[in-house]
């Protein structure tokens, strides 16, 4: 059962597969849901595991080895696993869920200060409150004893509590999986960061408080814890709104840099190995030493209580120096040595010049005092149990911290109760080796605890005396909540407080009363290279013989909750299982000696670690002065990978983004361990051999790159303010993955992309985003989705919306087997047909699918035009003639030509019968000649060849045209009259076969038969030639019956003469008859379609034709008439064109355009 | 139904075009049988438009049309005269109406032609004064003279001119004319069997 998926716009909760808001209708984001890399389930953010098939889901946001789960993560946990743990048993390493909730609150400096006010406040009245919490937790770890350290676990608990209250919340899964609910619902600012301050201060064991408090502090004035008190009475108490978190963990004000340059300070002076021990004490020692000389009970309570993880954590840190050349793996001694102190101090000229040191040489020689008291009061009380705390001494207060020339110290210089401490710790740790000691101590994490840890004692005790005198404004809320707990606590449980910070406060108390100087001026200004004191360099000596083995379950189980949480999941992993009894630190026996050790630890740290060195140099140095761009988004951008933080936060890093400007650092700048840390942890040697070349590199770029506002809007949830936004330290920075933001990576060339976003090789990363490009904009996909149904489109359009908010740099990176799975998540699987199943189908196109509509065929339009010629004609015959009128453009021409036309016409026709009566009745006027035939043929020599036989005559003109063809048609019967052929005679024409009778019938010795009318023209000719073959015996000719006479010529018919007066006629019998049948044809055609027969003629269709009036036929008087006619039509013609001819060439005159004229009336 | 409509006259056309046009190449009597079918048909037409003939002036003479009256006098009467020949009641009758009536009035039809044609030349180039027409009026003009009769001296001189116009011009001329009537016939007829052109459905 998924989760429902809550609304980021109305925050409505939503069913799991919903896809837009089901109250506001707003598209639910699809970064709402996290789909599972096997099973595709889309499940809500805050779970890590896919609800559906159990597979881990946040696979697609780690690199392409994550799936290896076995040798990737055991490699890549390596380096965090604490000494206890071998490679390979750490839990796996979540760079998303397994982050505390204090590091996804990356607060800014900004809204970080404006958010203090109103936290401190809710702060300060939830400490009293949780205090008691504290407590209890406090008493569960170290039993009903009164031994103050909870070093040894109650019989009556058992493992699974131990682990329990050992482990951070987060490692809890239902506890981490509310705490992401709650980040996620989008709880504002302060509730979720009350409620991860109440994560954090609930395991926290009152000296710890203590120390977190003093620490603090110790930032928030700026001062060193020995001389904060001091310093908070006479300068201006520097408030925690005014600084950065960062500032505010480390110190980075002017007056913070003395909180380091003490500690340099301190170590230069034991590295050098003063010979005066209380000269060489620092003063942070010193005050509480002072003030352990009235009580010296309190002392042993210090050492009791001093857990060993810091001086774990140390040993840890100086093996990841960056400073450190050498692999943390070698078992040679980490000696640091002058250079590293002077790049320290190099990097911090000004804060170690601005350390108080007129002051700090009273508090040393007091602190000098009180040690020497609490070191022999430790040495009174057994070698056992003083054993026992050695053996769980860091490794680098052993071997890899022991200071240059530490083993130069006289003996003299060594304190006795050192030198007690010394002895039998050698025993014990004969059997180890430098190689595993040094392989162990480098699995320690550089958390920040080990700042505290550096810090703890005295800031513990500063903070304990300058509690009461802070102001609420100068103490971070978280501090400030911490602090009246620590308060409500001294009230309330006094029996409860470790001795030894009470009388410390109280010292502290009264040494700031009775001085009245600020512990500033009391800071010893030491000498820069000075060795540590003896004591500490045979503590480090005893501790490097110290078997690993003995040493890590302290390092461990002495951990609180809110020390594991900002652990590494590596560290805590390795945490689950040593927490055994066993495992657990031994009784309050070695409380003393763990208290020695952990003031060794203390003054171990004889020179700052590289790590610290770094944090100096990335810290401002001025409160005022806004912190390098490098240094704003302290946070990694790999915190941004959890896209389930709420909103508020997000803007708290926007708020900080805008105060601290634009920041854009190069990815070249990328530290190297960023990418190692992603792709090169498989293999633990090389882990460790690359860790130091990554501590090397780290320096150079110690900062992680923020270009963005989306990188600077880094979210760190459930840090307290102070420290949210801190930089973080080496271990954190080196377990968190890189991502870079798609504004930087748009803007950054592709070379640029951090190395784990990158496949594996550049070329073929570079390969597939040309692939990618190139099928963007090879426009065959827009195509096919061109092609798709609507309904197709619109689902592709909705998926595609939403995977939108994948930036495309980052999608064009991403593999193309993730993209196929998009696209097949995208693409409707087919449901039905024979492609059912099946995905990415390609779709039926439209015109194939739609319904194609019968195109009906449009009745026959008419154009305007059309219908105004139509409108025309009706009128012209339905009109009255008189009605027509007609447009003229020369209204005088059209004047004379109407008026003149009867008279025209009656002149002309005038003319003709003049002509035609001239030549009829005055013959021999004129002594013409028949004009000459044309090549026509000899047609009465063909109708002579077919004498006796059968000939078939057609009579194929009318009454209108006898008058040119009976001439001719009278011709041929008189030449079958005389060759006594068979006659057979035919019309087309109705008028043409009473002609063809009258014309036979003039013929009394002519043998001629009628076929009748011959209707169909063509077709009635085609049947007629059918009935023209030698065998075809025809009984009937387009429906008439045939006598067997006509039947018999019919079939014998040998010659077909056509007289005809038509064009088509001649066309017809030639086409029809002549080209189905070996007949010769004959024809007897008026002049006007001699033209047309001609072709046929000299084609061998025709075999002879006749136009003209043959000259036997035609008489002198008709030649006359003929001749006379003719020349006075063509005189006619010729003078009526050329008279108009020239009479549109005369000027016209002007008349008045455009008048109408009755044409066909006047005519 | 527009399917039996629209449909059913061009299958048939197509058909038998088909058929008859293979019939003629391939069986001439199958072709006979349906050329027959069409001569039938176009007798049918023939009494078909009779038939409209007389409807129309009927319904004209109806309306006072004088004329029409006339044509209806004389198609019945004609046919009245067909049927006593038929029926024996007469003899010649109809023969007799064509060549005292029809054919004088034929004749006398087409002798007005030339008066027509002689008054349109005459004012050929009054309306339309372009190439076109001067060349018409040219042609004209030539024709009508090399074929009238001519005395013998002119006649042999025009005589060669006018074989040579005829031979080429002429015959060239209609030989084209002719050849794209066939083109048009066989595009038509194609259109017509692929049922592109659908006369009979307009």
């Amino acid at each position: 059962m998924m989760e429902p998926i809550r609304c980021a716009h109305c925050g409505a909760e939503n069913p799991p597969d919903s896809k837009f808001c089901n109250r506001c209708g707003q598209a639910i984001r699809s970064h709402a849901r996290q789909v599972c890399p096997s099973c595709t389930t889309p499940n809500s953010r805050n779970l890590l595991y896919c609800d559906n098939c159990g597979t881990r889901l946040l696979g697609d946001k780690l690199p392409k080895e994550e799936p290896e789960e076995d040798d990737s993560q055991q490699s890549r946990t390596q380096p965090f696993s604490l000494p206890a743990r071998p490679p390979g048993q750490t839990a796996e390493l979540d760079y998303e869920t397994g982050l505390p909730d204090w590091l996804k609150t990356g607060d800014d400096a900004g809204h970080g200060r404006a958010a203090e006010e109103s936290k401190r406040e809710m702060a300060a009245e939830e400490g009293s409150a949780q205090e008691p919490d504290r407590d209890d937790s406090l008493e569960a770890e170290a039993g009903a004893s009164a031994e103050p350290l909870p070093q040894e676990p109650p019989d009556d608990v058992s493992d699974e509590e131990i682990i329990a209250g050992s482990l951070p919340d987060w490692l809890l899964d239902d506890e981490m999986t509310e705490s992401f609910t709650q980040s996620e619902q989008g709880a504002d600012e302060e509730d979720s960061l009350n409620a991860d301050e109440e994560e954090f201060d609930e395991p926290l064991p009152d000296w710890l408080q203590a120390l977190s408090e003093g620490e603090a502090e110790s930032t928030d004035t700026g001062t060193s814890p020995a001389t904060s008190a001091a310093a908070d009475a006479e300068q201006e108490p520097v408030s925690g709104d005014d600084l950065d978190d960062w500032e505010v963990m480390f110190g980075g004000t002017e007056e913070t840099a003395g909180t380091l340059d003490w500690l340099e300070e301190m170590s230069a002076e034991e590295i050098g190995g003063a010979s005066e021990e209380e000269a060489e004490i620092p003063h942070w020692l010193a005050e509480p030493a002072d003030a352990s000389e009235d009580e010296a009970e309190a002392e042993k309570l210090v050492g009791a209580e001093t857990p060993d993880w810091p001086s774990a954590n140390a040993s840890h840190t100086s093996a990841l120096e960056p400073g450190v050349e050498k692999s943390p793996t070698e078992s040679e001694p980490h000696e640091p040595g002058e250079a590293e102190v002077e790049r320290a101090e190099a990097e911090q000229p000004a804060l170690a010049d601005e350390a108080p040191a007129s002051e700090g040489r009273d508090d040393e020689e007091a602190f000098a005092a009180w040690l020497a008291e609490a070191t022999s009061q430790t040495a009174a009380e057994g070698g056992a149990a003083g054993a026992e705390a050695e053996a769980e001494l860091p490794l680098w207060m052993l071997e890899d911290e022991m200071p240059p020339g530490f083993g130069e110290i006289e003996e003299d210089q060594i304190p006795d109760w050192l030198r007690e401490m010394s002895e039998p710790t050698e025993a014990t740790t004969a059997e180890s080796t430098a190689e595993e000691l040094a392989a162990e101590a480098a699995d320690v994490p550089d958390s920040p605890t080990e700042i505290e840890g550096v810090e703890e004692p005295p800031a513990a005790e500063q903070d304990e005396v300058s509690q009461g005198e802070v102001s609420q404004g100068e103490v971070p809320e978280w501090l400030a909540s911490a602090e009246e707990e620590a308060e409500a606590e001294a009230v309330a449980d006094e029996d409860e407080l470790p001795d030894w910070l009470t009388e410390v406060e109280l010292e502290e108390e009264a040494d700031r009363e009775t001085e009245g100087l600020p512990e500033a001026q009391a800071l010893p200004e030491a000498p820069e290279e000075e060795e540590p004191p003896d004591w500490l360099g045979e503590l480090d000596e005893n501790l490097a013989e110290t078997a690993p083995g003995e040493a890590e379950p302290l390092a461990t189980a002495e951990l609180p909750d809110w020390l594991m949480e900002m652990a590494p999941p590596e560290m805590e992993a390795d945490l689950l299982a040593p927490a055994t009894p066993e495992d657990l630190p031994v009784g309050g026996e070695d409380s003393e000696a763990e208290m020695e050790a952990f003031f060794a630890d203390m003054d171990g740290v004889d020179e700052l670690p590289d790590w610290l060195d770094e944090v100096e140099a990335a810290a401002p140095p001025a409160q005022n002065e806004e912190p390098p761009a490098e240094e704003a988004g302290e946070a990694p951008e790999w915190l941004e990978l959890d896209e389930a933080l709420p909103d508020d936060l997000t803007l708290l890093e926007s708020e900080r983004a805008r105060e601290n400007g634009p920041e854009v650092v190069p990815h070249e700048e990328l530290p190297a361990w960023l990418d190692d840390v992603m792709f090169e942890l498989e293999e633990t040697d090389e882990f460790l051999e690359s860790e130091a070349e990554e501590v090397t590199t780290a320096e150079e770029a110690p900062a992680a790159p923020e270009t963005s506002e989306e990188g600077r809007s880094m979210r760190i949830e459930g840090v307290p303010e102070e420290l949210a936004g801190a930089e973080l330290p080496v271990w954190l920075e080196e377990s968190a993955p890189i991502e870079t933001t798609p504004d930087e990576a748009q803007r950054a060339p592709l070379e640029e992309v951090p190395e784990w976003l990158r496949p594996p090789a550049e070329a073929e990363a570079a390969a597939e985003v040309e692939e990618a490009v190139e099928f963007e904009h090879s426009g065959e996909w827009s195509a096919d989705f061109d092609e798709l149904p609507p309904e197709a489109e619109a689902e592709i359009a909705a998926a595609e919306l939403q995977e939108a908010e994948i930036p495309d740099w980052l999608r064009a990176l991403k593999p193309r087997a993730l993209l196929e799975e998009e696209e097949a998540d995208v693409v409707p699987e087919e449901t039905s047909g024979p492609l059912a199943g099946l995905r990415d189908v390609i779709g039926i196109a439209p015109v194939v699918a739609e319904r194609r509509r019968s195109e009906m065929l449009t009745p026959t339009s008419t154009s305007e035009t059309q219908q105004q010629q139509v409108t025309l004609l009706r009128q012209l015959v339905r009109s009255d003639a008189t009605d027509v009128v007609v447009a003229t453009g020369h209204p005088g021409a059209a004047d004379r030509s109407v008026a003149g036309s009867p008279l025209l016409r009656v002149l002309l026709a005038v003319l003709l019968l003049a002509a035609l009566l001239t030549g009829l009745f005055l013959p021999d006027l004129l002594s013409t000649a028949p004009p000459p035939a044309p090549a026509t043929g000899e047609v009465p020599a063909a109708v002579a060849a077919a004498a006796g036989e059968s000939v078939l005559v057609a009579f194929d003109y009318t009454p209108a045209m006898a008058g040119a063809l009976e001439a001719p048609a009278r011709e041929i019967l008189e030449a079958l009259e005389a060759g006594e052929s068979e006659v057979l005679f035919v019309s087309q024409s109705p008028a043409g076969l009473p002609l063809a009778t009258a014309a036979v019938a003039e013929f009394e010795a002519l043998d001629a038969l009628s076929l009748g009318y011959l209707p169909g023209e063509a077709v009635g000719l085609r049947r007629l030639a059918s009935c023209l073959a030698p065998d075809a015996a025809c009984a009937s000719l387009t429906g008439a019956p045939l006598s067997p006479a006509a039947q018999e010529r019919l079939a014998e018919v040998n010659l077909v003469v056509v007289v005809t007066g038509e064009r088509e006629d001649l066309v017809n019998w030639i086409e029809q008859v002549d080209t189905f049948t070996t007949k010769p044809l004959v024809a007897a055609v008026t002049p006007a379609v001699a033209p047309v027969a001609l072709p046929y003629y000299t084609s061998g269709q025709l075999e002879a034709f006749t136009a003209a009036p043959d000259r036997t036929t035609a008489t002198e008087t008709t030649l006359d008439a003929l001749a006379l006619g003719h020349w006075t039509v063509i005189g006619l013609l010729g003078l009526g064109n050329l008279y108009y001819l020239l009479l549109s060439l005369r000027p016209r005159r002007t008349t008045s355009a455009g008048r109408v004229r009755k044409v066909r009336g006047e005519g | 139904m527009n399917v039996l409509r629209r449909g059913l006259p061009a299958l048939v056309a197509i058909v038998v075009g088909i058929v008859t046009l293979f019939g003629l190449l391939t069986v001439p009597p199958v072709a006979g049988t349906i050329l027959g079918w069409a001569t039938f048909l176009a007798a049918v037409a023939l009494a078909m438009g009779v038939l409209n003939l007389f409807g129309v002036h009927f319904r004209r003479t109806i309306d006072g049309s004088s004329y029409s009256f006339l044509l209806l006098l004389s198609m019945l009467g004609v046919f009245g005269l067909a049927l006593t020949d038929a029926l024996g009641f007469t003899t010649g009758a109809v023969e007799l109406v064509f060549f005292y009536i029809q054919a004088p009035l034929e004749a006398a039809l087409a002798s007005l032609l030339v008066f027509l044609l002689l008054f349109a030349g005459f004012r050929l180039l009054q309306r339309e004064r372009t190439v076109g027409a001067v060349l018409f009026l040219l042609a004209v003009l030539f024709f009508l003279f090399t074929q009238s009769p001519l005395p013998a001296e002119v006649a042999a001189v025009v005589a060669p001119v006018r074989a040579t116009v005829d031979n080429l011009l002429v015959a060239a001329g209609v030989r084209g004319l002719l050849l794209g009537i066939a083109l048009g016939v066989i595009t038509l007829s194609l259109r017509l069997l692929a049922g592109i052109e659908r006369p009979y459905s307009s």
